[in-house]
């Protein structure tokens, strides 16, 4: 069986965990945040954590369910697994959903956590909204990169209101500090961890996974140093910590559940080729309408009338 | 611990969702009131107000108000992305938040959120409906204070639009004392710069929120300057 890099370092649990749910250490330099946010998830809050990637947004997530999970108050749900637009919106629309189930059996006050947010159907808002006014919903936390860019209907950016809380990308020394602190030992030098850094192009994740690549070659391989040209060499190698540096979803991904059609944006909304509407302003429009509901546009009556309506 | 837990509260006293138990309609209650007024008459009326000025709170006033007597649809026009198909809310009460009880369906009243996402076939047809008498009162909400409705709507609707606007002191005070159920944690002048500073009753309470949890934090009993940040 494959021995754990730490385990030989004698660490029970990996110091330099790279899923930020399962980091057994304590975040550094979040105090005020995490404060906050706990404040405001226990307060009865829409919260929105905003920064970069990377910038330590799961990892306060994992606060609040570190002080509030267990009792079976927390529903977590991770955008990045969700690759498809419709999955979402089933999960808490459809009446055989977990939400519908959740709701009969357990009583207000949960605590729904957003992941990763991607663009919500606008019923799936209505929803969240009426969940939260009526405190089935206790507290809902949003995470992007950048808040303005979800498609998050005015009402719900007016119940965020200042209940926005800012990540930031951790400085160079900051993060050499960090895994330095951690590791507690002389493993590696801070010279070497400042070259890796640069390396994982100043990002904290890649960072965390180039560290455990770089521990665990050297513990294969018994080394008690390592050069430059070695490291480049291991950070570049193919390893199964990759796996966990999966991107943010594209807006390639939003096709088609039933058909797998890839989506096209028709005005301000998403359609699929199997959907009937206006051409105009992408509106859904009903079979025998001759003209848009919505921006009044006439379709021409001809022989292939229906393929008119459609035409993307 | 919370701060409103040092002072015996189980919730936070100044949650922005509106409150079953309290009757306070974030200072909005004279609308509701005349609301129930011209029921009895019938009538098409149209609500304005801003994000955070109470909508939500009076919508689901009305719902309450009339629930158990009479049957309420409530139609949110921002999530609908079709013609509105009144026939099918007369039958079924409309879409997602609808409220249905069982009353004669020509007492309706429908409530429908976010008017001004209404297509021009919508306003023609809930015009058509309203005349045939099919909704006893229907209510047009809406946040968008510039927005003009086509005129066939405000030929029926008349001088019966109310706007929601932002709170008095005099209503801000109270609904801050109620709130805190006489804990003395702010004077009436901080209750009073707070509200100089908010846009909407929202912002208000939330603001009113932070202040307390400074104050509580650094171990005071009064909420001061300061805490107002």
């Amino acid at each position: 069986m494959k021995v754990e890099w730490y385990t030989e370092y004698g660490f029970k649990d990996n110091p330099l965990e790279i899923n930020p749910l399962e980091a057994s250490e304590d975040p550094v330099g979040f105090d005020q945040e995490i404060e906050d946010l706990l404040y405001y998830v226990e307060s009865g809050n829409v919260i929105l954590i905003e920064g970069p990637k990377s910038s330590g947004k799961t990892l306060l997530l994992g606060q609040v369910i570190e002080k509030f999970g267990g009792k079976g108050r927390i529903v977590y749900i991770d955008g990045n697994n969700l690759n498809r637009k419709y999955q979402i919106d089933e999960l808490l629309t459809d009446a055989q959903g977990f939400f519908r189930r959740m709701f009969k059996k357990r009583p207000k006050g949960m605590i729904l956590l957003l992941d990763n947010s991607v663009d919500l159907p606008l019923k799936t808002y209505e929803m969240l909204q009426y969940y939260f006014d009526q405190d089935y919903l206790h507290s809902v936390v949003f995470t992007a990169a950048d808040g303005k860019k979800l498609a998050m209907p005015k009402s719900m950016r007016d119940r965020i209101g200042s209940r926005t809380i800012k990540t930031k990308t951790l400085s160079r020394d900051a993060a050499v500090d960090m895994v330095l602190d951690r590791l507690n030992q002389d493993i590696i030098s801070k010279d070497m961890l400042e070259k890796l850094h640069i390396m994982s192009d100043n990002d904290m994740k890649r960072f965390l996974v180039n560290c455990n690549k770089v521990f665990d070659y050297m513990v294969d391989e018994e080394k008690d140093d390592i050069d430059l040209k070695t490291m480049t060499k291991v950070v570049n190698e193919d390893s199964e910590y990759d796996e966990l540096l999966k991107d943010e979803v594209s807006e390639d991904a939003f096709v088609d559940e039933e058909t797998g059609e890839k989506l096209v944006k028709v005005g301000e909304h998403y359609r699929s080729p199997d959907d009937l509407y206006c051409p105009e302003c992408g509106a859904l429009i009903d079979e025998d309408d001759d003209e848009c509901p919505s921006c009044g546009v006439i379709f021409e009556e001809a022989d292939d009338d229906e393929e008119e309506k459609k035409r993307k | 611990m919370a701060w409103y837990e040092e002072y015996d509260f189980v919730s936070n006293p100044f949650t922005i969702k509106p409150q079953e138990e309290l009757e306070d309609f974030f200072g909005q209650k004279d609308i509701i009131d005349k609301i129930e007024d011209c029921y009895e008459e019938g009538a098409m009326i149209v609500v304005r107000g801003a994000y955070g000025t109470g909508k939500t709170t009076v919508m689901k006033g009305v719902i309450d108000l009339f629930k158990g007597e009479r049957k309420v649809a409530y139609y949110n026009c921002y999530t609908s992305e079709k013609k509105i198909d009144f026939e099918d809310i007369l039958v079924r009460g409309g879409n997602f938040l609808s409220s249905m009880f069982r009353m004669k369906t020509k007492d309706m009243i429908l409530i429908l959120d976010e008017a001004h996402n209404m297509m021009h076939k919508d306003f023609e047809n809930v015009v058509d409906f309203f005349e045939d008498g099919y909704f006893r009162m229907v209510i047009l909400v809406t946040s968008e204070d510039d927005f003009k409705f086509p005129a066939e709507i405000n030929d029926i609707v008349g001088d019966q639009v109310y706007k929601l606007e932002m709170i008095d002191e005099k209503n801000a005070v109270e609904l801050v004392k109620s709130r805190l159920e006489g804990v003395n944690l702010m004077g009436d002048d901080v209750i009073k710069k707070i509200l100089k500073a908010s846009k909407t009753p929202r912002e208000f309470m939330m603001r009113c929120d932070d202040a307390c949890r400074k104050a509580v934090e650094r171990g005071s009993e009064k909420v001061e300057d300061k805490d107002l940040k």
